[in-house]
């Protein structure tokens, strides 16, 4: 052991040369220490030995936090100043004895993340503690007493303030202490230090400090707010549990755990009362003793550097890494909390939600995040976007098809023991959504009756580069045991649900399994092929499925394949030695009959190309993919951890939901998340998603629209069949574009009720013409324009020209039609419906003018194929003139003709519930009320901005705000949208945590039949054109920020015409900063002053006073 | 003094655990003897011992006891009868506490007229509190009619804790070939369990056509799972809307119930026990209060 001179400084063996305890000798996830004395002997140690191996940690992901009495400058000189670079983001520094938290951004600066702020009182009863205790220990002793006042939320009253011992190191506490002890009782303090501690703990509370914290490191006793018990609190709260860590995979060091001089030492604060608490360990001399649960090493900082360095080495080799069979051998999982969605522990009630939620997809096909051997409560399932069937269990309307999930299923069994979460105990499991890299992760560590220890992780991804090919791999670790491990797959882990909801229930659609081909094993990989059919149709699936297992001692087996009745068993079975590595790949390929003509040739042989191709390729590749996808997606918000991965949870479910490879699918309202909306197709892509694609893949967004173009046929058949003319799209919309909304429904009170949305929400056209304008506004691809998109506005507006009536009025009316706001069915001039369509008929005119001037040759082309006349034109023009819209006094439109005259009813006096106000309230008596289901004239002040002036806006959201139920997911992010761009920045922040809660909640149930991905959507646009204030005026880019409080910037990139920009709001939303890193010049406007940004530099302008300065130009 | 039972068991249940018991408590008035048919049919269903208990103040000669408890010795066949001396509270406790096996306890809400606001007379209510074991309460109007179970109505406030306490409701309504009826009341101003992975109304119900289907679904598989259900299991579910009590009560009313299954977690505070109370003053049939743990904190 090191042991320190008569100076402090220290001598003897070198960190790697003391022997550690076996407790020490394994890898903790997060590492929180002391400073003064513990990591170093004082602070005027030059701190590079113990910087080093810490340095490793951090660049390992292993967060590490400094807990200190001093403040953050001190320790930022003597130790974090010197680190650099992104790793630094893991790295805290608690300061002042519990009273702050500092953190780093990414750009390595120091962010304060949490402060205790004193109010004036308490401030004031600490300096009159301190003084008292001075003045009464002076009065019994006659000695010298000094009090130091500049301390943030304490006091420290010296108790030998004399020139030997102005600065003791910590290596001298034995000789401080007899000499501070040796001072107090010479001069009459019959209890010395003890004494005067407690004498300090009663003064405080005299003086009204109900809670104050009495510390002492002998020299000074301390009068404070907060101690090292607050830090622990925090580290374990923002740390700890934000990584799902678990509090025993976390390592504390200190020096002063146990008694010093008759009271408690500063570190025992660190101790916590819950179990599993952290592992304690003390370097200190604990002259009292330890206490029994710290493992007391001694030896100073030399032991702590000790113990330091071999975490480093135990986290550069962890215990799974050894080998080529382990998964960190294809690729590193990201640990980073504001990327990562953890679920830990198992809580089955809560399966199907965990599952939709840790879904990978990859707009091709989706896969739920269930267990690879099944719960009494999994229900795994896939999609294959475009894949859809009619089923009577259905309702006889089209359904997304689950495909069959035995390819998922895993049997482990170790030692003929079947590895299950509900046998045996599970020692660790934790669900990790990697949303960095587009992975499942799954860390499992169980001990099964006999206490056999396996260790299991699993890796699953959907790949982004080749949409078609899945990637299961599943390394077992045997800990403690050597014997046989087997692995079945292709066996159902499940059985089917057993149970029925009365009437027309959601009974998954599945495909029919046709019999499986083994395949001659290829090298390491054996293979199987199978062929699926769709019910009733003459589509097919097939998969091929290669797997092999890979041994420590880097042998790849393929699997014994038995092909029986139907059903392909693939089986490994291997002695397996103690502690070593097992790892299985199965590579999995989807080809549909919408692909190719031979889907099972192509999916064999792609199998077979992935295999020969190495995995490492392909998560290189996939991992590669997401990167690109992010650089274009990425919301950085500091300040609010919460929001960040709300964020990224909703950026990565959206990249996840849309292929740009496939111009005939789109995204149904769960995405490709889960069974509910049978895969169906709203508006929510167009109004709430397609906003995230055009500025971040305006290929998916493209895509999604052609989707539009190539179901034309059947919104124009669905509007003659109606009687219109033009086009009138599917409300629900599936493969063809037909209708496919059901037309009743069962509610759980036994009630039937008519569906009408198919025929009466027509404000779906106005949404698919709005998307398409607003696309080409964005991205300037006027191919798109031309070959598609002005034919959908073009069509879209001769229905409403059709759809309309002249009323005796003079008016141009829209009857028997539904809102957003669906509480109020079957009304006439919608406001909504009603300024949609009238911008749609506006939109037409404007097309046509458009195509004639710029390209007459094409505009006749289309012109004539449609027998669009200069009259229709006319017509239009005239009708929009004309709508139907009317207003009170303030501005405020009537949401529909009638709706100024419904009951008022106050919504706060339902709260809380948990239930929407209609089922509350039931359908006649909410009908004959102002209560709204959703965002509807609010809709309307986001989408056609520009038609209100700001006071009408305020006016519009303060009147429907109150009035609105939210009793729809697409309802609370509109209203965060609106909230911040009318500056009500705590309401729309509060809306804002509501639509991340949606599916993020733990509580809720929602997401069970997948993710809403029109609410991810929307909370995307949220942050973006609400809070960033992003805008669209006169063909530029706008920004009008409006960060919510604790904001400290918030960050995003943008795809726009061509260009790849990067928007910064920083500094609490007072600067904005621009750089433009691709492209050519493009016009940026803050508060009016215009910006022409060019490639590679960046810009800044700052708020003065109600305007923004002049831009200043960087380099980027 | 006991009177031995015809055997009943089959042989297959010789070896494995002890038949469970079906306790009724009688006074000796003729509104106790209501509980009778209700727990002789209960037993048949779960193969349970009818066992009998009187606690009166003095010693009954054997052969008084039809007689004392207002029964013909034919109504008494096939059940074990134990008399006691005391206060009938201990005894009953004292009775239950020394079984072998799972328990239900039968009895009447009240047998005289001093039955509290609660709906329950003294006894009844001291044995709701104090009893470990299921407690199956039956109106005394309801008289010796027999009782056959087509119909149970099992009222769920959504939370795992609840559902776990179905098993043996369900087990109950399976041996009768009954149908199973989920109740779930959304009143204003209840807020959501804390319990994680309750499972309560949507908050959201974007299109009903889809997701009144979708939050069904789901509502049942997380019964079926938690409350372990047997496969085959007739399950309905309704969402009434209202405080939980006067749901029940309506739903009871305007649909044949033959059995209200409440889990209960025994907390006594008066606002906690509301529903029980509701229930066991105004249902229509007899009530299965089953006991519950609160869930562990997290």
């Amino acid at each position: 052991m090191a042991r320190a001179d008569a100076r402090g400084r220290e001598v003897g063996a070198p960190a790697h040369l003391i022997p550690l305890p076996p407790p020490l000798r394994k890898p903790f996830r997060v590492l929180a220490f002391d400073w003064d004395g513990t990591a170093v002997v004082d602070r005027r140690e030059d701190a590079a030995r113990v910087r080093r191996p810490l340095e490793r940690l951090l660049r390992a992901g292993v967060p590490i936090a400094v807990i200190t009495g001093t403040n953050f400058g001190n320790i930022d000189r003597q130790f974090s100043g010197a680190i650099r670079g992104p790793h630094k983001r893991h790295l805290f520094i608690l300061a002042n004895r519990g009273s702050e938290v500092y953190g780093f951004d990414s750009a390595s600066r120091p962010v304060l993340l949490w402060r205790r702020v004193a109010r004036p009182e308490e401030d004031r009863r600490l300096t009159a503690a301190a003084d008292a205790v001075r003045d009464r220990l002076m009065a019994r002793t006659g000695l010298e007493i000094g009090v130091i006042y500049d301390r943030l939320n304490r006091r420290k009253i010296d108790l030998i303030p004399v020139p030997e011992w102005k600065d003791p190191p910590k290596s001298a506490l034995g000789a401080l202490i007899r000499a501070v002890e040796a001072r107090l009782r010479g001069a009459g303090l019959g209890g010395g230090l003890a004494e005067a501690f407690r004498l300090a703990q009663r003064t405080a509370r005299e003086v009204g400090l109900e809670d104050a914290r009495i510390t002492s490191d002998v020299k000074h006793i301390e009068i404070g707010l907060t101690d090292k018990g607050d830090s622990i609190a925090w580290i374990m709260r923002e740390i700890v549990a934000r990584r799902g860590i678990p509090p025993d995979q976390v390592l504390v060091l200190g020096d002063e755990f146990g008694d010093i001089a008759g009271f408690a030492g500063s570190d025992a604060k660190l101790r916590l009362r819950t179990r599993p608490a952290p592992v304690y360990v003390s370097v200190g001399t604990e002259p009292g003793g330890a206490p029994a649960d710290v493992i007391h090493l001694g030896g100073g900082p030399a032991c702590f550097r000790a113990v330091v360095t071999e975490q480093a080495r135990l986290h550069r080799r962890p215990p799974q890494s050894r080998g080529s069979a382990a998964l960190e051998a294809l690729v590193q999982p990201t640990r980073d909390p504001d990327w990562t969605l953890v679920e830990t522990g198992f809580d089955l009630a809560r399966e199907h939600e965990i599952e939709s939620l840790f879904t990978i997809a990859n707009g091709y096909v989706g896969v739920r995040g269930s267990l690879a051997e099944g719960s009494p409560l999994s229900a795994p399932a896939a999609f294959v976007a475009g894949i859809f069937a009619a089923s009577e269990a259905a309702g006889g309307v089209p359904a997304l098809v689950g495909l069959p999930t035995e390819w998922l299923a895993l049997i482990i069994l170790a030692d003929g023991e079947p590895l299950r979460l509900d046998r045996g105990a599970a020692l660790e499991h934790r669900r990790i959504l990697d949303l960095r890299q587009g992975i499942l992760w799954r860390e499992w560590r169980h001990r099964d009756a006999a206490g056999r220890i396996t260790r299991v992780r699993f890796l699953r991804l959907a790949s982004l580069a080749d949409r078609h090919l899945l990637l299961q791999s599943v390394t077992l670790l045997p800990e403690n045991y050597a014997g046989r491990i087997t692995l079945e797959a292709g066996i159902a882990a499940t059985a089917p649900a057993a149970y029925a909801f009365e009437g027309p229930r959601a009974a998954p659609v599945r495909l029919k399994p046709g019999a499986p081909l083994a395949d001659p094993a290829d090298g390491e990989w054996s293979q199987v092929t199978t062929v699926l059919g769709v019910p009733d149709t003459s589509t097919v699936v097939a998969l091929g499925i290669a797997g092999r297992l890979r041994t420590p001692d880097g042998a790849s087996i393929p699997a014994e394949v038995e092909v029986d009745a139907g059903a392909a068993t693939e089986r490994w079975s291997r002695e397996a030695t103690l502690a070593a590595p097992y790892r299985l790949d199965r590579l999995i390929t989807i080809e549909t009959s919408r692909d190719t003509a031979h889907p099972a040739d192509a999916a064999a042989r792609r199998v077979r190309r992935a295999a020969r191709g190495g995995l490492e390729a392909i998560v290189r590749a996939h991992v590669a993919a997401w990167a690109a996808r992010w650089r274009d997606a990425d919301i950085e918000v500091e300040g609010d951890d919460d929001a960040q991965r709300a964020l990224r949870f909703a950026c990565y479910h959206l990249i996840g939901a849309a292929n740009p490879e496939d111009e005939r699918v789109s995204v149904g309202a769960r995405a490709l998340t889960g069974e509910a909306y049978r895969g169906h197709v709203f508006w929510d892509t167009e109004i709430f998603m397609l906003p995230f694609y055009t500025f971040t893949d305006p290929r998916t967004a493209r895509a999604l629209l052609l989707y539009r173009y190539h179901t034309l046929p059947a919104a124009r058949e669905k509007a003659r069949r109606l009687g219109f003319r033009g086009a009138f799209y599917a409300w629900e919309s599936a493969d063809t574009g037909e209708e496919s909304a059901p037309t009743a429904a069962l509610e759980p009170d036994g009630t039937v009720i008519p569906i009408h949305n198919g025929e009466q929400e027509v404000h779906i056209s106005a949404d698919v013409a709005y998307a398409v304008w607003r696309y080409w506004q964005c991205t300037g691809d006027d191919r798109f324009l031309l070959e598609a998109g002005a034919e959908i506005v073009l069509e879209t507006a001769r229905f409403w020209a059709s759809r309309g009536t002249w009323g005796a009025d003079g008016r141009f009316h829209i009857e028997r039609v539904t809102g957003p706001d669906e509480y109020h069915e079957t009304v006439d001039d919608d406001a909504y419906t009603n300024l949609m369509a009238q911008w749609n008929l506006e939109r037409g005119v404007k097309v046509a003018e458009l195509l004639s001037r710029r390209w007459p040759e094409r505009w006749h082309a289309l012109s004539t194929r449609l027998g669009l006349t200069a009259a229709e034109l006319e017509a239009w023009t005239t009708a929009a003139a004309r709508m139907y819209l009317r207003t009170n006094d303030e501005g405020v439109l009537e949401q529909f003709r009638g709706y100024f005259d419904l009951e008022e009813l106050d919504l706060s006096a339902f709260e809380p519930r948990t239930a929407p106000m209609d089922v509350l309230l039931g359908r006649k008596r909410i009908r004959a009320s102002k209560v709204l289901k959703q965002a509807d004239v609010v809709m309307l002040l986001h989408l056609l901005e520009s038609r209100f002036a700001p006071a009408t806006r305020a006016a519009n959201f303060g009147y429907y705000e109150p009035r609105t139920g939210h009793g729809s997911s697409l309802s609370p992010s509109m209203h965060a949208l609106v909230a911040a761009r009318v500056d009500n920045v705590t309401l729309a922040l509060r809306y804002f945590r509501q639509a991340a809660a949606i599916d993020l909640a733990n509580n809720m149930g929602n997401a069970a039949g997948g993710v809403h991905a029109a609410a991810l959507g929307g909370l995307w646009q949220a942050a973006i054109f609400g809070f960033g204030g992003l805008g669209i005026a006169r063909g530029r880019l706008m920004l009008d920020p409006h960060l919510p409080h604790g904001w400290r910037a918030l960050r995003f990139p943008l795809r726009w015409r061509g260009r790849r920009l990067r928007i910064g709001i920083e500094a609490e939303g007072r600067r904005v900063e621009v750089v433009l890193w691709e492209g050519d010049d493009v016009v940026v406007s803050v508060g009016g002053e215009d910006l022409t940004a060019r490639a590679g530099r960046r810009y800044r302008t700052e708020r003065s006073g109600r305007g923004w300065s002049p831009w200043r130009e960087s380099r980027a | 003094m006991k009177r031995e039972p015809t055997p009943r068991r089959r042989a297959e249940d010789v070896a494995g655990p002890p038949a469970p018991t079906v306790l009724v408590p009688l006074d000796g008035s003729a509104s106790a003897t209501a509980a009778l048919p209700v727990a002789r049919t209960l037993a048949g269903l779960l193969r349970a011992t009818l066992h009998v208990i009187h606690v009166a103040p003095q010693p009954i000669p054997e052969a008084e006891i039809p007689e004392r408890l207002r029964l013909s010795p034919e109504q008494l066949h096939d059940a074990v009868v134990d008399t006691r001396e005391g206060d009938p509270i201990p005894n009953i406790l004292d009775v239950v506490a020394g079984q072998p096996s799972s328990t239900v306890l039968v009895l009447c809400t009240h047998t005289g007229a001093d039955h509290a606001a609660g709906g329950l007379g003294r006894v009844a209510e001291a044995l709701l509190l104090d009893a470990p074991c299921p407690l199956l309460f039956v109106q005394p109007e309801r008289g010796m009619a027999p009782w056959v179970l087509h119909r149970a109505l099992l009222p769920h406030d959504g939370t795992p804790t609840t559902a776990a306490a179905f098993h043996p409701a369900a087990d109950l309504a399976r041996r009768a070939d009954a149908e199973l009826v989920v109740l779930h009341a959304a009143a204003p101003g209840e807020a959501r369990p804390a319990e994680p992975g309750t499972y309560t109304a949507p908050l959201y119900v974007d299109q009903p056509q889809h997701e009144w289907p979708s939050w069904a679904w789901e509502f049942l598989e997380r019964v079926g799972s938690l409350g372990r259900l047997p496969s085959g299991l007739k399950l309905r579910l309704f969402l009434a809307r209202g405080d939980p009590g006067s749901t029940i009560i309506d739903f009871a009313r305007r649909n044949p119930v033959d059995l209200i299954i409440l889990a209960w977690h025994g907390r006594r505070e008066p606002e906690r026990a509301l529903t029980v109370k509701t229930v066991l003053r105004q249902a229509p049939c007899p009530v299965l209060i089953q006991r519950v743990r609160e869930p562990a904190p997290r």
